[in-house]
Formats: structure tokens, sequence, C-alpha cells
């Protein structure tokens, strides 16, 4: 083995490569985080480029849906135009208007960067690892993992997975390997990932890429033993299992395949590769699809809050004034939140689902219980929203046209037919026919108070939890909206700034009355 | 066609009451999964199609009847394989994308069954009655395949694995079950000779030991239904080949209802963290085995014999 250099820190990718994985739990439940987690320090339409560009993850519905969306009048004209203003400026505004209602983009986009680099076994080798290497760790791993699909269940407990397969290994007169050399390895010492890599890529620079490529192809089941590790959640059978070992198994499969195709002497991958690929992490460039699509996201998150807002401005305590439309909207469960008075909600619209927290502005002056509430409140509805916001639209789901094929594995995941992957997010049915819109967190205080609140809360507290709050307020992965407790003013958190918010209750309730 | 064509008696009354009461919860679950996809129209032609070729195979009083049944059956089944995939989009291959190889795989399964019912058909009117054994062991070979038993045994895991559950209940119930049929149908050739029912037996009882291993080490509950089901199929080769034919019908009525209501209702996911309780902890009967042997017996059915890989190599694209 050559003498490397160590550019490569094993627990560092190990961790990085947990924050980007997704979160899966078993049984297809809540995960209680935001799925796009290692992006959340960027600002939410710059972080769904990313996402989308690097990962291939789909992170907005298409373009098809959403103009059905307008055709069907599920979204507004004026707010469309609103927020084009808004965006774009009122001398663009028609340009703009012409491309995100009727220009074609080409439908197939380009393929995304992971996964590029081990492409070239197949380019270069003629080989394709993958092919064989997944349907053996899928079974192998479904077996250890199973919760109460076999009846004669993995027969090494209470250890940890490579412990397991060392053992079964060891005793066992057939292998799970077809060549020596993957076996011998296993069995005598426990290879480091950055050893393995050396085989089979050979250049540093190239092994955290090769890591995120080889681990994003299966995601689901990465992101399940992610999950399972960061819970120190033991199976059923106490035994155990961590990304890293999941790494190493996979990495001596790959090198027992590889062994069988190519023969003993092989050269890594790194010394064919004609050029270097892309780098994974590099900054994604704005798109004109992107801008479009990020507008379409604002026009029907807007549509949807506005007849909310127009309630609240129109609402004082004195004045009680019921509301006559009798819209009923297929709201999207946690997408509403309203901190203050009790009396701010009673004009909500029917049909809309509020989550109110009772707070009085006039005895927080500071802002400090403010502080408190945003804390507790933000976090839990707006992971809880997020996961709803990227199961509709698929988000890591590349054969999400597949879903007729699903088969339950072992009790604890539902797997793609084709693939074997298992599925991340949520159930489609939880989904189906909602609007995937981002939580709308509605405070009644002064502006200036918010504003220094969440601006306190960004300068960065110690722990992750806390200042993920104000990170996802200021990159608006929350809406932020601000309600004036006197003059019954809306103010709309954006950028960073609190830009006043008009909706006009008269046209609206008139119109609203014509439209129904 | 003329009426003499076909035959009618008791084998056939059982299997067309099986044949619709599959076909029925078939289409009733196609119904609740498929409808409002654009699979919907194609699935229910499908079906169709295949219930003409099972309708033919069973009512026929011919080789050469039974013979276009086979050939429709096939193809039917080979279109169930393939149904949720949409051919518009597929223009370039993905890494990600299957390739063609598992459905591919059960066409070239069929299209030699139907050439051993060919030669079957050719030997038996030129080789006449002195030369039984190899129209009987030809009639064999292509009950196997079509059973998925020995040496054929790998096509209905994956073909389970990858179709819709609509689809599956039809393969795993009523396809498999054809090759039952034909032996029962056949009887009265090989019904004097000693070997070829030996050999029957055999091939189910090996097939049966192989796949109810698979199926305990199985944690996907599509293939252990496959494998479930293809472990009862060898054990019904036990019992045709012992002669008990009504024994057989039975046990072909209770494995199809038993595979159905399996796909149908498949157990529920566990919640996140719910009670992971001790039964999950419960020791088997192969606990008691020791550890070399145990360990031994779990590798080699994890791998399934490694039958499954071998064959799967001469069908890469």
């Amino acid at each position: 083995m050559t003498a490397r250099n160590n550019s490569f820190d094993e627990l560092a990718v190990l961790h990085e490569l947990k924050r980007f994985l997704p979160a899966l739990s078993a049984g297809r439940a809540f995960t209680h985080r935001n799925p796009l987690e290692a992006f959340q320090h960027l600002h939410f339409h710059d972080a769904l480029r990313h996402a989308s560009e690097m990962l291939g993850y789909q992170t907005s519905l298409s373009l098809e849906e959403y103009r059905s969306f307008y055709n069907s009048k599920r979204v507004k004209p004026d707010v469309l135009e609103k927020v084009l203003v808004e965006k774009k400026g009122a001398a663009k505004t028609f340009e703009w208007q012409d491309k995100v209602l009727m220009k074609k983009f080409p439908t197939a986009a380009a393929a995304p960067r992971i996964g590029r680099l081990r492409a070239n076994w197949q380019k270069q080798y003629s080989t394709d690892p993958d092919a064989r290497v997944h349907p053996r760790l899928f079974r192998i791993l479904g077996n250890y993992l199973d919760h109460g699909v076999s009846d004669w269940s993995f027969p090494v407990r209470g250890q940890g997975f490579l412990d397991s397969m060392r053992e079964m290994e060891a005793n066992s007169f057939i292998s799970a390997f077809n060549t020596p050399r993957a076996r011998k390895m296993l069995l005598q010492n426990t290879p480091s990932i950055g050893d393995l890599l050396a085989i089979i890529v050979g250049d540093e620079a190239l092994f955290k890429q090769y890591l995120f490529d080889q681990q994003f192809a299966h995601r689901g089941w990465s992101g399940l033993v992610a999950t399972l590790e960061s819970n120190r959640n033991n199976l059923p059978n106490r035994s155990h299992i961590t990304l890293r070992e999941l790494i190493v198994f996979e990495l001596l499969l790959e090198i027992d395949v590889l062994d069988d195709r190519l023969g003993k002497q092989w050269e890594p991958l790194a010394s064919r590769l004609a050029s270097p690929p892309n780098d994974l992490f590099a900054p994604v460039p704005a798109s004109e699809k992107s801008e479009v699509l990020a507008i379409w996201q604002e026009v029907v998150e807007w549509s949807y809050y506005e007849e909310v807002l127009a309630g609240l401005s129109r609402n004082s305590p004195n004045q009680h004034n019921s509301y006559a439309s009798g819209t009923v909207r297929a709201s999207a469960p946690e997408s509403l939140c309203i901190i203050g008075r009790p009396s701010v909600a009673r004009n909500t619209p029917p049909g809309y689902r509020v989550a109110l927290h009772s707070y009085d502005f006039s005895l927080d002056r500071d802002g400090a219980e403010l502080e408190r509430m945003l804390e507790t409140v933000v976090p839990s509805l707006g992971a809880t929203n997020l996961e709803y916001f990227f199961s509709r639209t698929n988000f890591a789901d590349v054969n999400a046209g597949n879903a007729l094929l699903d088969q339950l594995i072992g009790l604890f995941g539902v797997a793609d037919g084709t693939r074997g992957d298992l599925r991340p997010g949520l159930p489609t049915e939880l989904t189906e026919g909602l609007e995937p819109i981002r939580l709308l967190c509605i405070v009644e205080h002064f502006h200036e108070t918010v504003l220094k609140v969440v601006g306190r809360r960004s300068v960065g507290r110690r722990s992750v939890g806390r200042r993920s709050v104000a990170q996802w307020i200021m990159n608006e992965w929350v809406h932020l909206v601000v309600i004036d407790p006197v003059s019954r003013e809306l103010r709309v958190l954006k950028n960073g700034e609190m830009v006043g918010y008009k909706s006009d209750p008269l046209k609206y309730s008139l119109s609203v009355a014509g439209d129904w | 066609m003329f009426w003499s064509d076909f035959h009618f008696d008791g084998l056939t009354l059982s299997y067309l009451t099986i044949g619709l009461a599959m076909t029925m919860l078939a289409v009733w679950n196609g119904r609740k999964t498929l409808r409002g996809h654009k699979q919907w129209p194609r699935f229910i032609i499908t079906v169709l199609f295949f219930c003409a070729g099972y309708g033919l195979a069973i009512l026929s009083g011919g080789l050469k009847m039974l013979l276009l049944g086979w050939e429709i059956m096939g193809i039917a089944s080979f279109l169930l394989i393939i149904l949720h995939r949409d051919f518009k989009d597929s223009g370039v291959p993905t890494p990600g994308r299957p390739t063609f190889g598992i459905p591919a795989k059960a066409f070239f399964i069929y299209r030699l069954g139907d050439v051993g019912l060919l030669l079957a058909m050719w030997a038996s009117h030129h080789l006449g009655r002195e030369n039984a054994a190899v129209v009987s062991l030809l009639v064999l070979v292509t009950a196997s395949m079509q059973s998925s038993q020995l040496p054929f045994c790998s096509w209905l895991p994956q073909a389970l694995q990858n179709t819709t559950t609509a689809g599956a209940i039809v393969l795993a119930t009523l396809t498999v079950q054809m090759g039952v049929f034909l032996l029962l149908r056949s009887y009265p050739f090989w019904e004097h000779q000693l070997s070829i029912r030996m050999l029957i037996g055999v091939l189910g009882f090996v097939a049966a030991a192989m796949a109810a291993g698979a199926a305990r080490v199985q944690s996907s509950v599509k293939r252990r239904v496959a494998y479930v089901s293809m472990a009862h199929t060898g054990l019904i080769f036990i019992e045709v080949a012992a002669g008990f034919k009504s024994l057989a019908l039975i046990h072909v009525a209770a494995n199809a209802f038993l595979g159905a209501y399996r796909l149908l209702v498949p157990p529920a996911l566990v919640p996140a963290s719910a009670g992971k309780s001790a039964h999950l902890n419960k020791r088997t009967w192969e606990d008691r085995l020791p550890k070399k042997l145990k360990y031994t017996i779990y590798m080699f059915y994890t791998k399934e014999w490694g039958l499954y890989a071998r064959l799967s190599k001469y069908l890469r694209p």
C-alpha cells in the first residue's frame, strides 16, 4: 500500500455524509428533521437549487403542475404580479410573466453531479459494481435489520454489524464473498475506510466524492442506518449498526466484485480517469428555470396565505366580522401558526388549520418571552411542515413513477421494487393533493422588537437547535409575518428586513364574494 | 376448431374455480391500486388476455389446444411483469434504471417451456407409445419451468418483486399452478413409469426444501410469498407423483388462496421506536444447531443457493 498524505479525514467525511443523507426512521414515520438540513445555512430557494443540482433531489413541483394551478385558478393572477414586481422590479414584470407562464424549458434536466465519479466504472472498465453489490448488500442488510418478517432472524445477535459479519464469515463454510481477498481483509483486521478506498479509488483527493457517490446510490438504506446510529436505537435483537460499518462492508463487497470481474490485478479508478470530475460541492449558479420555479413556489404560497392575512388585518379586538366565504381548502397540515392573543385568530377564514399559541405582547416588552416561544414552536412545527413539503415534491425519489412496485422490507421500510433502495419521506397517501407550502408564522408584536429578537437569535449560540431557528427564519425556511398590535399593519420578513405587506381587505372580500 | 378439441372434467372444474376467484381478486386489487393510473386499461386487457389463455389451456382436450393456451399465457405473463413500465420516457438509460433482465428471464423460461411442449407433441406423434419416457420427461421439464421448480426456480421471486401486487396475484397463484395442471393432465402418460414418478417426487422434494429455507430467511414480504408458494408447489409435485390427485388439487387451491391472502394483506410497518418486544428474540429450532452448521445454512439460504445469480449472469444485457 502506498503512503498517503492525510488529506482524507474519515470522521469529518462521515459526519458530513450523515448531515446530507435523508433521515429515515423505521416505519416511514416523521423524523422531525428538516430533510434538507445540510442546506439550511442557505436561503430557501438557493438551497432548493443546490440540492437539486448536487444530489438530484426533486425540490419543487414540476413547471406543468404549477401552471396547472394557475389555469385552474388555485393561484391568483394578482399574486403572481405582486411576486414578479417584488422579485424582478416593475420594469421586467412583463418579460418575466411571459417566461413564467409560457416559456418552454428542456424537460429532461441535466444529470445531477452526484454519481458522476462512479459512472467511470462503466465508462472506463465497462463494469457496474452496483449491479452486483446492491442486491447482495440489500439482502444482507435487510436480514440484519429485520423487525419481524423472516421466521429465522439473523443468527448473530447483540453485536455490531461488522462484528456480526466477521463472526458469520469465520464460522461458515459458505462465504458472503466470492473471492478470497475481500474475505481475508474482513477476517484479519478491521480495515479503515481510507485503506479500502486506496485500493479502489487510489487518489486521496477523490475519496470524499467517491463515498458520497456510493452512499447516495442507495440513499434510503444509508439514511436509515445513519438515523439508527444517531438515535442510538438498538435493533430488536439488541444488535446495532453504524454508517461506518455499512461503508466498510460495502467497500469490501465492491473489491470482491471487482476482483471477480477484472481479475486479481486492476488499477484503481483514479488511474484511468480522463479528467478530474467536477467538484460536487461547488456553488450552483442560478438558472432561469430555477428562478421561474422559485417564483411559482412563492406565488402558490402567497395565494394561500393571502386570505388568512386579509382576515387578520381586518380584525380588531372590538369588531366581530364573520367571514362570508365558505371556502374549504386542502390545507397542508402545519402550515399556519399564530403567536399572539386569541383575538388575532378569530377571523381566520374557515377551512384553515391554525396552530394558536397564546401570547400577550403587552407583558413582554423586550421580547424575552417571544424568544422562548419561537424556540419551542418553530422547530417542531417547521420540521414537520418541511417533511410534508419535501415528501410532496418527492424530494429523494428517483423512481417516483414506480410507486406501484413498492415492497415491504423487514417491517421497517418500503423498497422500490426495481432498484431495491428504501423510499425516504412520508408515504404518498399523506401528501396526496396537498400543495407544498412553507410554515407561515404570524407574530403579534411591534416589528422592531421582533426583528431584534430574531436578529439576536441569529448572532449564534452554541447549540445547533437554537441556531437553526434563527437560521430558518432569516433564510425563509419559515415565513415570518408580524402584525402590529395597534395599527393592525402587517409586515413580512424578507431578506432580513421587515417589508410592509398590503392586502386590500375590501377588494379581497369582494373578489371572494364574486368568486364563490 | 371442434368441440372435440375441448375436454371438461373435475380437474378443469377445480382449476376454473380457482382461476375465477384469483382473477377477481387481482382485478379487485388492481381497481384499488391502479385505477386512475394509465396502467389500468393495460392491466385489464392483459388480465383478460391471460384468462383467455388460461381457459384454453385448462379446457383443452389435446396438446395442440394446450400449446395455444400456453403461448397466450406466456405472453400475458410477460406483459404483466412489464406492466408498470413507462416506455415513453425511457429513451436514455440511466444507471439507476432497471434493465430488461428480469422480464426477459421469465419470457425465456416460457419459451423454453413451449419448446418442451412442442417437442413432446412431436415425440408423441412420431415415437409412439414405446418412447413414453421421452414424452413424459419433456412434459415434466415444461411443468417445472412453469411452476418455478428446479432447475428453473429463480424466475418467480424476481418476477413478483418487479411487478404490481395485482399482477403478482395472477403470477403467484395461477401461472405457477399451471405446471401442476400439466402434470395432472398428462397423468395417464407416466402413471406406469416408476422412474418418472420418482424423478417428479425428488425434484419436488428438493425444491420444497430449498424454497422453504429461502422463505424462512427472507426479509422482503413479496419474495417470501414467492418462496412459500414455490415450497408448496414442491410438495404438490410429491403428492402428484405419489398419486394423490385429489389431495394435490385441494393443496393447489389452498396454496393459491394463501398466496393471494399474503399479497393482499401485507403486514403493517412497525412505528419508529415502538415497543421492541421480546417476540422478535424468539428462538427457532435452528438455534439448537451447532454454530458452524447454523451459520453455513443461514448463509446458504441467504444467497439462495447461488442459483439465482448464476442464471442472471447469462441474461444480463
